[in-house]
């Protein structure tokens, strides 16, 4: 038996499809009403979780695989290992700001953002010593009212920043849903794991 | 009241709990003091240079404080360190077997369910240069996988330097090496493909595209080998692996595996690396390996070395211990009966002294728990 935490949300409703295509009766994830553990047959069943919690799940080895955004493993700094990129949920890290703003002034930059790991990631990289200001939602609006100088955000069309007037003056890492598995779960279950992932590689879009 | 609380990552042992991992402790420490180690104690604070040459586990933190005089002590975050320590400041006969048991500590991520104290048991062979020594850890793996978990350990053998040596052999710049190594120890599949892309071409990428893969049992691994042209540099390194395990195969009720792609648990390991699993769990239970490079004697002489670590929280959460008390009766006794009691506890081993103020409640303390109850002077 294999157990998978899938991301609730925009990331379950790409996935359900892939797993069709893979001949995998959904019934069960179509009907779930308020059920959060669901069995899709004898040898596969998905818990539904926050997508900040699949890596806390498969850490602690009470799933073998997850599905869960590329943007929440890297900011959380997982250990698992990464097996297919399901291409779905695709968008882009940007840094974004009002017309004028220059990444080289001289002064220190403040960076408002939900992903604080990557930000630093990145403008370590560059050798710039950077504020950051950890913001949860509607991270646009920061550079707008001069909370911070720039944003590190992620754009799948870019219409949002445009209706705000702000530009993207970098692309970062790209960002897509990953099936994810727990180290020791693959070394325990490889022939079922690696049966499960090949099957799902052939209908990846 | 007052509201104390215990900082996150920190969990107290109480009652049975703590008995059975104190149980565990000594059954695990007897079995090595019986096969001759000698054993170490070394403190839970060290100086931070102990430990600053080797990067432990970059997503770990380190518990730091300063010591009065603007030095930096650490709660120490590995146990094999220390010994190290230890070898080069006191004149110690080598080559020597030596075991430890004690705590270490690792700042890790918050609310996570992670243990931040945990208690390891381990050995240390100093001086050792076969592969005898890799023998004599394995067996001790095998006792013990035996002894507390009915033979359920399974064995994953690999090699320290293994990833380092094929990638040496490919020419690629440092850069390119490391971004795929990073890319094969995380088995991030969709990063190690776009890597090994550019060797398409090239005899040794069905083995490049193979290696993630390249783990399971000595028949898996040696089946999938044998379809692939390995890299010539390597195949004295896999050749010592398959034979090891061979030999390990050997031992009784003992599962093999390999990993020909996986890291070494810490950066200090130089040679054959081993790992200990049992199904159902998310961590491995006891790990170890050769590290040559480590370790170095009171002259400053480097000492070729194998070491091998048991997790004593783990075990104990898996072994079952019999913690029935053997409590037959109680006695009670009082000033003016003390001799008396004192006689009774010499006959009646298994009774225990009645701390009750008065004889009605030593008698309701007996009768709620179904005991007899001996009176002193009666």
């Amino acid at each position: 038996m294999l157990r998978i935490a899938l991301t609730k949300g925009r990331v379950e409703e790409q996935f359900i499809p892939l797993l069709e295509r893979a001949g995998i009766d959904c019934t069960a994830l179509h009907n779930k009403k308020r059920k959060l553990i669901l069995p899709l047959n004898e040898s596969l069943e998905v818990i539904l979780v926050k997508g900040d919690d699949v890596v806390t799940y498969l850490n602690r080895g009470v799933v073998d695989m997850g599905v869960v955004g590329s943007d929440v493993l890297h900011e959380q700094g997982h250990r698992q290992y990464e097996l297919l990129d399901l291409n779905t949920g695709v968008c882009q890290f940007i840094l974004a700001s009002t017309e004028g703003f220059d990444l080289q002034k001289s002064k220190r930059l403040v960076i408002g953002t939900k992903y604080p790991r990557i930000t630093q990631d990145y403008f370590g990289q560059k050798g710039l010593d950077v504020e950051i200001i950890e913001i949860k939602g509607s991270v646009e609006l920061a550079p707008l009212v001069g909370l911070t100088d720039a944003i590190v955000d992620i754009t799948e069309t870019g219409t949002t920043l445009r209706e705000n007037h702000l530009l993207i003056y970098d692309r970062l890492e790209r960002v897509s849903t990953r099936l994810v598995v727990n180290p020791l779960a693959l070394k325990q279950k490889k022939k079922d794991i690696l049966q499960f992932t090949n099957l799902l590689k052939k209908y990846i879009k | 009241m007052k509201q104390e609380k215990l900082p996150q990552g920190f969990r107290d042992s109480y009652g049975q709990q703590a008995w059975r991992k104190s149980k565990v402790s000594q059954a695990v420490m007897s079995l090595l003091a019986e096969r001759g180690y000698t054993r170490i104690e070394t403190p839970l604070v060290e100086y931070e240079s102990v430990f600053s040459s080797y990067e432990l586990n970059e997503a770990q933190g380190t518990y730091r404080f300063y010591n009065g005089k603007n030095e930096t002590l650490v709660l120490r975050p590995d146990l094999t360190l220390p010994i190290a320590r230890f070898l080069t400041t006191n004149a110690i006969d080598l080559p020597n077997r030596f075991c430890y048991l004690g705590d270490l500590f690792a700042i890790k991520k918050e609310h996570a369910g992670e243990r931040n104290q945990m208690t390891q048991a381990g050995v240390e062979l100093v001086g050792f240069a076969s592969r005898k020594a890799e023998l004599e850890c394995l067996c001790l793996m095998n006792l013990i996988s035996r002894q507390f978990l009915q033979g359920q350990a399974q064995i994953e053998l690999s090699h320290a330097e293994l990833v380092d040596v094929i990638l040496d052999s490919i020419s690629m710049d440092k850069s390119s090496q490391n971004t795929i190594k990073q890319a094969l120890f995380n088995k991030n599949i969709p990063a190690y493909e776009a890597c090994i892309a550019p060797y398409e071409m090239t005899v040794i990428y069905p083995f490049l595209q193979e290696w993630p893969f390249l783990f399971g049992s000595l028949e898996e691994v040696t089946s999938t080998l044998e379809k692939v042209a390995l890299p010539p540099q390597a195949e004295a390194i896999i050749k010592e692996i398959l034979q090891l395990a061979k030999q390990v195969a050997l031992l009784p009720d003992q599962e093999v595996r390999i990993d020909l792609s996986c890291q070494a648990p810490q950066d200090y390991y130089t040679g054959l690396v081993f790992k200990a699993y049992v199904d159902g769990l998310s961590e491995y239970i006891m790990s170890g390996g050769r590290y040559d490079k480590l370790l170095a004697n009171f002259k400053e002489e480097p000492e070729k070395a194998v070491g091998m670590g048991l997790d004593i929280d783990l075990l104990t959460s898996l072994v079952q211990v019999d913690m029935d008390a053997d409590v037959n009766g109680y006695i009670y006794f009082t000033d003016a009966t003390w001799t008396d009691a004192l006689a009774l506890m010499e006959t009646y081993p298994n009774y225990k002294l009645a701390l009750t103020e008065s004889l009605e409640k030593a008698k309701k303390q007996a009768q709620d728990v179904g005991l007899p109850l001996l009176i002193a002077g009666e």
